[in-house]
């Protein structure tokens, strides 16, 4: 096919469009820190017993390969069929389990570095998936402060997939809890407003503290506040938690291209509009000579 | 309809409760991930009890794991008190595995299913059961003897007060002292959790005014030398594996009795002189098809034995008046009432001198 000169601008502005919205899409919205209102989880792991009904709650609700009660020795790594597991606290004879799942962070490392929209929040502020738009590139895992997104790779194409929790948004929206919270027999994991959650949060602590000074509440503020917050009886480093999370520099980097990568497009596509309008009037010109 | 929905896990009761939300997995095993029947099966948990409920029952859990119900200890000590060598391999050992051991139950033999040894099966879809249901747990397995009692099964005998008139459960007067103490006991009378009438009938101790009779016994005859009638007793058990090694027993018919005797097992907590008997299955060769003489010691513990039966009644025929009881030979275990291989067993519990008459 041979594209004439009015073809090909049109074609051209045309890329240009398509490129600008695509930038539009992948443009880093400037979030609140969590108002309170929102919906959230707490998980005090001074109260969990390791049952792992929570793991299970998720596998079968979500329809996952299940497996026989874990060993705490042997704990299931995350996965795109695992969204929750428990990370073990050797203590003596006994262990000490966190909850280990998707934190839903207000400010979420992972929608930030995602090229393609596949991870974004939700209207409840949740980070959703959507599996038809990922590429496997794997940003997501490598940028999470959390090491909660893992990749797994197609069966058949071998591309690269990930999937995680998604706070049971079609329960939650329904105004059911969680399938883990709801299944956690011992009140570890408790699922409601984040700000009742967190006057518990700080009251279960100061119960703690007269005991154990180490106790602390976890996930109030870090990342714009966290949508999974947690009491600990230990440091967060020592339950496997970063004590001071951040969105990774690479992250604010990509954040600060994308912005230049859409100034580059306006600019490409006023190039093009203007290369245009230069190539109509040469056109035109060449017109009236002959 | 898919054979798997003829299962009976469907209740909504079950699906929408703690349990239910959780799958199978997490506590039958298997594997998911294939649809193969076969496949999916293996390596399944049939029984998930022990490993399954001890993390989040764990308090109960861990009681039960001495309990009777779990360790058979009550048969373990009266053998191995009779000179029976229990240790692995051993002949009785075998037995013991082939036929003492069906006796073992599960925390969801209780509580979700019947008990194995009845045949199993769900009680209510899959729904567990805080208080396990009479009828299909517990005489499933204490049918015969205290199930019989109870309900007034046996020809001629009422059935106990307590359900006849109360209509009470086996679980009104038999509750956490079923998961026992914690504490490795020889048998249930040892259990000091055990029921006790006293627990609800503290005015016995107080009505004596009223009661003369309380004054004149308690103390020194157990609750149901009064209160309860005859009851079920065995004899000549014999356990064997049938031409297709499935395990069988035989024994003599049954026995309506109601026999007095001297306490076996007297101790502070049971400080009685006089208690019921009961003669259970158990002879000399019961495990005969294992070995000879694979209770050395036989004699060492009496074939009669301390009993509670559960038919329980305000009015018997031992306590219309005084000489019901005094001098009527009858009522009492004399010698001429055990068999003549068993009277060495039993001396410790034979009434050789009948209460005089009044």
């Amino acid at each position: 096919m041979k594209l004439d000169r009015r073809g090909f601008l049109k074609a051209s502005a045309g890329t240009a469009g398509v490129v600008l919205l695509g930038s539009q899409g992948l443009g880093t919205v400037a979030r609140a820190a969590s108002s309170g209102q929102d919906l959230a989880m707490l998980v005090d792991v001074s109260k969990c017993v390791g049952c792992w009904w929570c793991y299970a709650a998720c596998k079968n609700y979500n329809s996952l390969t299940e497996t026989i009660k874990p060993d705490p020795e042997d704990s299931p790594e995350l996965s795109p069929d695992c969204w929750t597991t428990l990370f073990p606290l050797k203590k003596g004879d006994d262990w000490s389990l966190r909850k280990q799942a998707c934190m839903h962070c207000t400010d979420a490392a992972c929608v930030e570095v995602c090229p393609t929209g596949a991870l974004s929040y939700n209207e409840l502020g949740f980070v959703q998936y959507d599996r038809e738009k990922c590429s496997g590139c794997g940003y997501c895992a490598q940028n999470c402060p959390f090491g909660i997104p893992q990749l797994g790779s197609n069966r058949i194409t071998g591309a690269g997939v990930m999937d995680k929790c998604t706070f049971c948004i079609d329960r939650v929206s329904n105004g059911q809890p969680t399938a883990c919270s709801e299944a956690c027999t011992t009140g570890a994991i408790t699922f409601g407003q984040r700000s009742e959650l967190l006057d518990n949060a700080g009251k279960r602590v100061t119960e703690l503290e007269k005991q154990n000074p180490s106790a602390n509440l976890y996930g109030k503020t870090e990342l714009g506040g966290l949508h999974v917050m947690y009491v600990l009886d230990e440091a967060p480093d020592t339950y496997g938690l970063p004590v001071d999370p951040q969105v990774p520099a690479a992250a604010e980097v990509r954040g600060i291209l994308k912005w230049l990568g859409i100034g580059v497009t306006v600019a490409a596509a006023a190039g093009f509009g203007l290369n245009y309008l230069i190539a109509r009037m040469r056109i035109a010109r060449g017109g009236e000579r002959e | 309809m898919e054979v798997w929905e003829k299962a009976y896990i469907k209740d909504s009761k079950f699906l929408e409760s703690s349990h239910g939300m959780v799958g199978c997995v997490i506590c039958h095993g298997g594997d998911s991930s294939v649809e193969e029947k076969e496949t999916a099966h293996q390596e399944i948990v049939i029984d998930p009890s022990e490993e399954g409920c001890n993390t989040c029952h764990s308090d109960i859990a861990l009681l039960n794991d001495n309990s009777l119900h779990t360790t058979l200890s009550g048969f373990k000590s009266k053998l191995e008190a009779r000179g029976g060598d229990l240790s692995e391999g051993s002949a009785l050992d075998t037995a013991f595995d082939n036929h003492c051991q069906q006796c073992h139950t599960s925390c969801g033999q209780c509580h979700v299913s019947r008990p194995d040894e009845m045949g199993g099966g769900l009680v209510s879809s899959h729904v567990f059961k805080k208080t396990p249901s009479m009828q299909n747990n517990c005489i499933a397995c204490h049918g015969a003897r205290v199930g019989d009692e109870y309900l007034g099964n046996n020809e001629n005998v009422p059935g106990d007060v307590h359900w006849t008139q109360a209509g009470m459960t086996c679980a009104r007067c038999h509750g956490q002292e079923l998961h026992g103490t914690g504490m490795l006991v020889s048998d249930r009378y040892s259990n000091s959790a055990s029921a006790q009438c006293e627990d609800c009938h503290a005015d016995v101790w107080t009505d004596t005014d009223d009661n003369p009779q309380h004054q004149q016994h308690l103390g020194d005859l157990d609750c149901q030398v009064c209160h309860s009638l005859a009851y079920k007793n065995c004899s000549s058990c014999h356990v064997a594996l049938d031409e297709e090694g499935v395990p069988c027993r035989t024994s003599e018919p049954s026995q309506m009795l109601f026999k007095i005797g001297l306490n076996p097992i007297r101790s502070a907590e049971r400080p009685y002189q006089y208690v019921v008997l009961r003669h259970p299955p158990t002879c000399a060769g019961t495990c005969d098809y294992y070995g000879s003489d694979l209770l050395p010691d036989f004699d060492a513990e009496p074939t009669w034995k301390y009993a509670t039966p559960h038919n329980i009644q305000l009015h018997t025929p031992q306590n219309e008046s005084c000489n019901s009881c005094h001098g009527n030979a009858d009522l009492f275990l004399t010698e001429d009432d055990v068999a003549p291989d068993e009277i060495e067993a039993n001396r410790g519990v034979i009434v050789i001198e009948i209460p005089a008459p009044e």
